[in-house]
């Protein structure tokens, strides 16, 4: 069993998730229903990339928001293109990171959009067409 | 069966550009048809969820009065769902057996028989069929995955320790059972920020009741130190020599963890039936990486000849500063590759092809040397309170059949004799096969063969399995007590007991 989750998911920690604006971005919104959120814990952390080769790296917008509902739905807007990568954590722990342990693997809920990827999500895994229809992503639990 | 017959044996196999396992159709009812006529198969068929239970095993021989204590033993068990069948023998969830000896002079021996209740098997019993990619086994599915815990199925060894059981795999954390009822407890984490770190299935105890282990994934590496009571004292992380490396088993010394790291790499989610669930790489060597306990950090990298290693017999550190390290061996991981899916598939293939191999691992040159046996083996095994210490014993199932195509399996054990080279074996005979079995020391005794050995058996004609007690003194006497399942249990890997 190796190369289990690629040791960048610590990637997901380093993006910044200071910002609480969305619906005022300029540009493409993409409608998210996030699923298996844990009530009375901490924020869910978006962050949405639109291309390979900022993934991970620097997000096209990023969103923090109160759990108040197992499955929400959320705006993600400030996107540009046609397609679009999602990825999410609930940090439980409200520390401002996603945990991993020492060989990277989250230990706080996470998830992305597109392709289940069971070693991390990587670029082809998470994206998904930009558009009218609402990209569902499923937490870990 | 030489190594040269299971060489040839299996390059027929291998020419095949696709798997003919599956060429036929890897679906349950296929299992069924392929072993009709090879009983001795049966036991790859797997289990349902329902867990097994018998109070009072059929006894025979003399079972002695002061033979108290419980014996388990893990494996992969379930083995399909939904009329879906994995692709390879290390893919099914662990069932952990548990066989409870009472002693006195009236013994009773009882068993059970329970899958570990891993988030993974709890969900596909919810769903109703497999969700999670498996060892050589690729599931189509949207479901989440929080890390290698989410898919764990906690299917190669168990033990107690500090009073509770410890099912391990090979890629996550163990999972504690109740020794009371084989009850899940859940995963272990040792330490808080410490959750799906891997903790291998081949821990060892030192005489004082300290658990050594290590886990590997990718290019990390940790090093697991947990006291008699069950507490950590420390986790180390480091670095594999060989990234991506299956590393399986560990000795330790008094002062080393001796770590082999065969050329090979399984691609977890990829499916043996598309022939990228494994990478061996002939040209690079077998990799003996030894690390200092207290500090892993320092540490040496023996390069041996190319080789398949999964299990260590024991090492220990001699006068002139080298370590002995002995293990078994085969020329090429083809048992895991290629073997291991024909047998879950319903297929005959043969467990032959490994020997007992010596290494000298010289610390202060870099050098080593290394002597084969001629013998066919596997589940090497010594006296439980002497890891790391210099063992004059041997424990292995074995082979010495003189046609391949009569005996598939182990059908005899093995007890090397390491300072004379002399050999004691048991026949079982053909019409049984023989698992791995372990020495369990006489209450009181330090000598190592003041002990029992400790195994199971299936037996192809009955169609039962069987635990199986002999004197190490007397091996070739064969059992001087058996208990008889009324049913039998899917082949398992490894077990340990724990003395009431």
């Amino acid at each position: 069993m190796k190369a289990l989750i690629a040791t960048s998911t610590a990637a997901l920690a380093l993006v910044s998730f200071a910002t609480l604006a969305h619906a005022e971005a300029p540009g493409g919104c993409a409608k998210v229903e996030v699923q298996n959120l844990r009530t009375g814990q901490g924020p869910l952390m978006v962050a949405a990339y639109t291309d390979a080769a900022s993934f991970r790296k620097t997000s096209a917008s990023q969103l923090q928001l109160a759990v108040t509902a197992e499955t929400m739905t959320v705006q993600v807007c400030g996107l540009t293109g046609n397609v679009v990568a999602l990825t999410l954590y609930q940090d439980l722990n409200s520390n401002g990171k996603m945990d991993a342990n020492p060989f990277g693997v989250p230990t706080e809920p996470w998830g992305a959009s597109g392709k289940a990827a069971p070693m991390g999500p990587s670029w082809d895994s998470a994206q998904v067409p930009l558009g009218a229809e609402t990209i569902v992503v499923k937490l870990s639990r | 069966m030489q190594r040269r017959d299971f060489l040839r044996a299996f390059s027929a196999v291998t020419a095949a550009a696709s798997w003919p396992a599956f060429a036929l159709s890897p679906e349950g009812k296929a299992f069924d048809d392929a072993i009709a006529g090879r009983p001795w198969l049966k036991p790859f068929k797997g289990v349902t969820d329902q867990d097994l239970r018998c109070d009072t095993l059929a006894l025979s021989g003399k079972w002695p009065a002061e033979f108290r204590g419980r014996f388990y033993r893990n494996g992969p068990a379930l083995n399909e769902r939904d009329g879906q069948r994995y692709h390879h023998w290390f893919a099914g969830d662990g069932m952990v057996q548990q066989f409870s000896f009472a002693g006195g002079t009236k013994p009773t021996v009882r068993h059970i028989g329970r899958l570990v209740r891993t988030p993974k098997l709890v969900a596909e019993q919810q769903a109703g069929k497999f969700l999670f990619n498996a060892y050589g086994t690729r599931i189509e599915s949207d479901e989440p995955t929080q890390g290698p815990d989410t898919y764990n199925v906690a299917n190669t060894n168990a033990i107690e320790h500090a009073g509770k059981v410890l099912a391990m795999w090979e890629g996550g954390s163990a999972f504690a059972l109740s020794p009371d009822d084989l009850s899940t407890l859940g995963p272990v984490t040792w330490q808080e920020g410490l959750a799906q770190m891997p903790f291998s299935a081949h821990p060892k105890l030192d005489a004082k009741g300290n658990l050594w282990n290590f886990g590997s994934a990718g290019a990390n590496l940790v090093v697991w130190h947990v006291d008699p009571t069950g507490k950590l004292v420390k986790a180390q992380i480091g670095e594999s020599p060989y990234p991506g490396g299956m590393a399986h088993d560990a000795a330790m010394t008094e002062r080393y963890i001796v770590l082999p790291l065969p050329p090979v790499k399984l691609n977890f989610g990829e499916d043996v039936a598309a022939g990228k669930a494994f990478v061996f790489e002939p040209k690079e060597p077998l990799r003996i990486l030894v690390m200092k306990k207290d500090d892993i950090t320092q540490r040496r990298v023996f390069e041996l000849p190319s080789q398949m290693v999964f299990h260590v017999g024991n090492a220990h550190e001699r006068a002139d500063g080298s370590i002995a390290l002995s293990f078994v061996s085969s020329p090429t991981p083809e048992f895991v590759m290629y073997a291991a899916s024909m047998l879950l598939a319903g297929h005959p293939a043969s467990f032959g092809g490994s020997s007992t191999q010596f290494a000298v691992l010289d610390m202060r040159s870099g050098n080593s040397r290394v002597e084969g046996m001629r013998d066919s083996v596997e589940f090497p095994r010594v006296h439980p309170m002497r890891n790391g210490l210099n063992t004059r014993y041997l424990l292995t199932a074995a082979t010495w059949a003189a046609s391949s195509d009569k005996q598939q399996w182990f059908h005899g054990l093995q007890l090397r004799d390491v300072e004379t080279g002399r050999t004691q074996r048991y026949d079982y005979g053909l019409g049984t096969v023989v698992e791995e079995h372990i020495v369990v020391p006489k209450p009181g005794a330090r000598g190592e063969l003041d002990a029992w050995l400790l195994g199971t058996t299936f037996d192809t004609v009955k169609g039962v399995t069987r635990v199986n007690l002999l004197d190490a003194r007397h091996i070739a006497d064969g059992p001087v007590a058996q208990a008889t399942l009324p049913y039998w249990l899917p082949y398992g890997f490894h077990g340990n007991f724990t003395a009431a």
